[in-house]
């Protein structure tokens, strides 16, 4: 019998059928090892290629301009006029020179060369004065030896004979080809600005130190498309500076009267009758000006010197709502002279040139130095940026004209900008500024991260302030006091909390409970006082009672009995919302925080994110830290017990510092999520980009600000980029937070791994 | 079974021990105990003498580690425990009410069958049970510190790694260090659990030697699995079974000539 059984398990043991098995139960072993490990790595190749991706389309942004040298033809009517003004179509196929004798030369950029030849209707006048009325519709004026204006436009026209795309140059006249008659004598000096509805000219006379301001209503013509200008009003100054440079600013409010030695006389043309001086201010110091011109927008000064900087200047609000000129940047371009800036037409982008022959492009906002090119070894005389800023023409001493394709995206975007405070034209001081677009095309994206990394921690502080005392007590509740039954529907219940989808949470923060705080906010600050009061007054009435009663329920249950109790205190404390308003805050304590404690008050507020985001972390910290309360092993709690210790003594003494890692970690993890949350501060914050821990303010945080703008964003544009890189800085905010909390509890594991 | 072979010369007190004329610690009657609906300790009765070593042995859910937590009260911890009888310590009913159970316990010392160090340094494991008592002076609690150690045979080994973490120790160490740990707050009584059913032989002579020593100070009580151990270290031993004590008397007679049947099927190892 036994012998037989022997037998068939030899049987089993051997033969074809067990080596198959055997084969079977090896492949089984080395396909699952293959499948794990191909599960292991993906999920690291997954990390990886998010941050790879990330760090792809952020890296454009610090990226330095590229220059390339596209050709060097002869100056297209030659060395022996001086160029007034270049005009350049968007496709860089063709340009356009204006010179002081009155001619525009027209010439090709693709071959290189001068192509046509016209003369401006100057009736046999001399033109002595020269200004840009619109950098942007390339609106140009010139001032004529007869006491008159020339008003002219560069533009293009595209044709296609034989089907070949053609680009020829044309000039305009707005305002018709008779110039305008403004005063006898010769226009020295010339400023001209043009809006929807008037034309404001300034102006000075040879020989004269009055500045004379004519204000022109337009009136467009019933017949024809054209535009007649109509005397308005006019006003005049004399000027205390000899004049070399006149600047009228965008509005035509501002003007700068500046002489040869960089004083600037500031004059304030709000009422054109009456021009104010407003204050004289020096420029430089140890320094003379080159070049003074504005930047994209007409409002900063951009100041070239002889020693080689460049300055930018503009108007600030002082305190008393007076404006002053204030410096803003300085930048260190180059050894000799600067001979000429020439600006981008969309962004705050600058050309300069100077005498030693190089060329530098610069971002005023970003402050950044985008590269240098040597285009001759003589001085350069002017530089022009072409429309789309994706090329550059540079006049030489001797007589040529480079041109150069440029590719440069992102000059607006530099670390300074992005973390440190910048000062944004028109902005009292320097900020922190997060506004990323606007409508107007001469706008000054502001691309400060400070503010949204800020909102970012202020969220998740103050809902770690909520969040962190009732998760972690609850934990040491629920590990240390509760009796198993109890804990075992406890716990999960507080997880399932973090199946609510936050969209929900949020939702009820924004449109319920934001409403409710605002209106019963003495109601919830009573519940801090009130809460805890009344649980140690519950808790100390429960231990007077008879013991019959106490009894009745067990220990580790007894915490059920604070449902209700909790419930009650904290609709007593809603209820005594208006008495202590009425009692505290004259009936109304929004309207006492804003105008008695002056604290601003939003309706979506750091409170509501508060209260709303700390429930929806609850869960988290609550789960982790009860794990590592409740795994402390009981030897460790007995061997305390026995020593003589009270509850109270074993868990101070043992239970928390033994959980303590596990502890640290749970809150690092609640951090890390708060730090991520979205759709609660997306709804429930205002998303305003401010940089303050008022609590009763709003912010908007990184999530958000990329829930918000992602969608509107013009893709591998700067903004695009700034936005992949908040992402980016999200991530590394999030994985330094995940990994201090895994380091944390890997280090307690080889800790108490011998427990 | 292979200690038999190591030879123990531990002398005894050489004179003839008996219950009746010692000075009695702790005074237990007609004790019961219920888990739940099951009793686990039924009518026990005995005195306990001072500054002696009491072992108790019995084969394994005999009751006897049940019956050493009763002395201080490490029973309570468990709900479902349930207790009849009386239980005295130097004259104070232990189970009275309004006894502090905490202060009991400073008086009942007890170490564990698993070596349970703090994750702390080994000074503050040693002051633990000092601090709880609110003794902050860092003298007195040096003193403390090495007086327990010295005690426990271990300030040799430690005293220039003192704010080493306990967790680093060897187990025989650690155990060691239990039991300074628990003597360092002059306890009355201490109890050992099954001191060294997780050590080697070489930590367990140790062991065994200290509490040879340490009866000089305290009066202890021993549960093991290991007959041979009680018949090396006790002066008295307990023979439980099935919740009951059996047997009760000095080592010698319990071993040599047991008076009921099945302590003597238990020494001889017919059952355990």
């Amino acid at each position: 019998m036994s012998h037989s059984v022997d037998n068939a398990l030899d049987k089993a043991l051997s033969g074809p059928a067990f080596e198959k098995r055997i084969k079977r139960r090896n492949l089984r072993d080395y396909l699952s090892k293959i499948g794990i490990s191909v599960g292991g790595l993906g999920i690291i190749g997954a990390v990886m290629l998010i941050m790879f991706f990330l760090f792809y389309v952020v890296l454009p942004l610090f990226v330095p301009a590229h220059i390339e040298k596209h050709q060097t033809f002869a100056l297209p009517g030659g060395a022996n006029e001086t160029t007034l003004y270049y005009g350049v179509d968007e496709y860089q196929t063709s340009g356009l020179r204006f010179t002081q004798s009155g001619n525009a030369y027209g010439f090709d950029l693709v071959k290189g060369g001068a192509t046509s030849q016209e003369m401006l209707p100057l009736n046999g006048a001399q033109i002595t004065s020269f200004t840009v009325v619109n950098e942007l519709k390339s609106i140009i004026a010139f001032g004529l030896s007869t006491g008159e204006i020339l008003v002219a436009q560069y533009g293009y026209s595209v044709t296609y004979p034989n089907n070949v795309k053609t680009i020829t140059p044309k000039v305009t006249y707005p305002f018709g080809e008779e110039p305008i008659k403004l005063a006898d004598g010769v226009i020295e000096h010339l400023a001209v600005r043009e809006s929807d509805s008037e034309v404001r000219i300034v102006y000075q006379i040879k020989d004269s130190a009055e500045i004379k301001v004519m204000l022109f209503s337009k009136v467009e013509s019933m017949l024809s498309d054209s535009v007649q200008l109509e005397e308005d009003t006019d006003g005049s100054l004399m000027a205390s500076l000899p004049t070399q440079w006149l600047l009228l600013d965008s509005l035509g409010r501002n003007l700068y009267n500046i002489d040869a030695d960089g004083k600037v006389e500031y004059i304030d043309l709000s009422d054109v009758s009456t021009p104010q001086v407003i204050e004289q201010v020096e420029l430089l110091q140890d320094d003379k000006p080159s070049v003074v011109r504005f930047l994209l927008g007409d409002y900063s000064i951009m100041v070239g010197t002889e020693k080689g900087k460049v300055y930018q200047w503009f108007p600030v609000r002082q305190a008393d709502n007076s404006f002053k000129l204030q410096r803003i940047r300085e930048f260190d371009v180059s050894q000799s002279a600067i001979t000429s800036i020439g600006i981008e037409k969309a962004r705050k982008g600058f050309a300069v040139t100077d005498a030693d022959g190089q060329f530098h492009l610069l971002h005023s906002t970003a402050h950044r130095y985008l590269g240098t090119e040597q285009a001759a070894d003589v001085s350069l005389t002017r530089v022009v940026m072409a429309p789309r800023a994706n090329g550059a023409l540079v006049e030489t001493a001797k007589g040529d004209l480079v041109h150069y394709m440029i590719e440069n995206e992102h000059p607006d975007v530099s670390l300074e900008s992005l973390w440190g405070k910048v000062w944004y034209e028109g902005y009292e001081e320097p900020s922190y500024t997060w506004q990323s677009s606007s409508a107007s095309s001469d706008f000054e994206p502001k691309f400060s991260l400070m503010p949204l990394t800020w909102g970012t921690i202020k969220a998740a502080l103050y809902s770690m302030l909520f969040a962190v005392p009732i998760a972690i007590l609850a934990a040491i509740y629920t590990a240390f006091f509760m009796d198993r039954q109890t804990r075992q529907w406890v716990k999960p219940s507080v997880e399932m909390i973090e199946a609510l989808p936050t969209v929900i949470l949020g939702f009820l923060a924004g449109l319920w409970l934001a409403p409710h705080m605002e209106a019963n906010l003495p109601g919830f600050f009573a519940i801090f006082v009130v809460l805890p009061l009344g649980i140690i007054l519950f808790g100390y009435g429960w231990t007077k009672l008879p013991k019959a009663i106490r009894q009745k329920v067990p220990v580790g249950r007894r915490a059920v009995l604070m449902i209700p109790v909790i419930i009650f205190l904290g609709w007593f404390a809603l209820q005594l919302s208006s008495p202590l308003e009425n009692a505290f805050f004259n009936g109304d304590m929004r309207h006492w925080l804003t105008y008695s404690a002056g604290i601003d008050f939003d309706q979506r507020n750091a409170m509501v994110i508060g209260f709303a985001m700390g429930f929806a972390l609850i869960p988290t910290i609550f789960s982790v830290a009860e794990d590592a309360i409740y795994n402390v092993p009981s030897y460790l709690v007995n061997g305390s017990l026995a020593l003589g210790a009270s509850g109270w003594q074993t868990l101070v003494g043992v239970v928390i510092p033994t959980a303590s890692p596990g502890i640290f970690s749970a809150i690092m993890l609640g951090f890390g999520r708060g730090v991520g949350e979205t759709m609660i501060v997306l709804m429930a914050s205002g998303n305003t980009p401010l940089m303050n821990a008022n609590l009763f303010e709003g912010m908007r945080t990184l999530s958000a600000n990329l829930a918000v703008e992602m969608p509107e964003a013009e893709v591998a544009s700067s903004h695009y980029r700034v936005l992949f890189l908040s992402g980016l800085v999200l991530f590394i905010f999030t994985f330094f937070f995940n990994t201090l909390a895994e380091v944390v509890r890997q280090r307690m594991r080889r800790k108490y791994g011998s427990l | 079974m292979s200690e038999n072979n190591v030879s123990i010369t531990m002398d005894r007190d050489s004179r003839n021990l008996r219950l009746e004329d010692e000075k009695v610690a702790i005074e237990v009657n007609d004790w019961n105990l219920y888990y739940g609906n099951k009793q686990a300790l039924s009518n026990v009765s005995m005195k306990l003498p001072e500054n002696r070593v009491t072992a108790f042995i019995g084969p394994s859910g005999c009751g006897k580690s049940t019956l050493l937590r009763c002395f201080n009260r490490m029973n309570d911890l468990i709900d479902i425990v349930r207790v009849e009888g009386e239980m005295t310590l130097h004259g104070d009913d232990m189970y009275a009410k309004g006894m502090d159970v905490a202060a009991l316990r400073r008086r009942v010392g007890m170490v564990f069958q698993k070596p349970n160090p703090f994750p702390k340094s080994i000074y503050e494991n040693v002051c633990y049970g000092l601090r709880l008592q609110g003794i902050k002076d860092k003298r007195v609690l040096d003193e403390s510190v090495e007086w327990a150690l010295k005690g426990a045979g271990l300030w040799e080994e430690v005293k220039d790694r003192l704010n080493d973490n306990a967790l680093g120790m060897s187990g025989g160490q650690q155990q060691r260090l239990c039991i300074a740990r628990a003597i360092a707050i002059k306890p009355e009584v201490l109890l050992l659990d099954e001191p060294t059913s997780a050590l080697d032989p070489i930590s367990t002579l140790a062991i065994e030697e200290l509490i040879f020593e340490l009866k000089k100070d305290f009066t202890i009580l021993i549960v093991t699995h290991n007959m041979q151990q009680a018949a090396r270290v006790s002066d008295y031993t307990a023979f439980m079974y099935m919740g009951e004590l059996i047997e009760y008397t000095d080592t010698d007679t319990l071993f040599t000539n047991p008076q009921v049947k099945r302590t003597e099927d238990y020494i001889t190892g017919r059952y355990g």
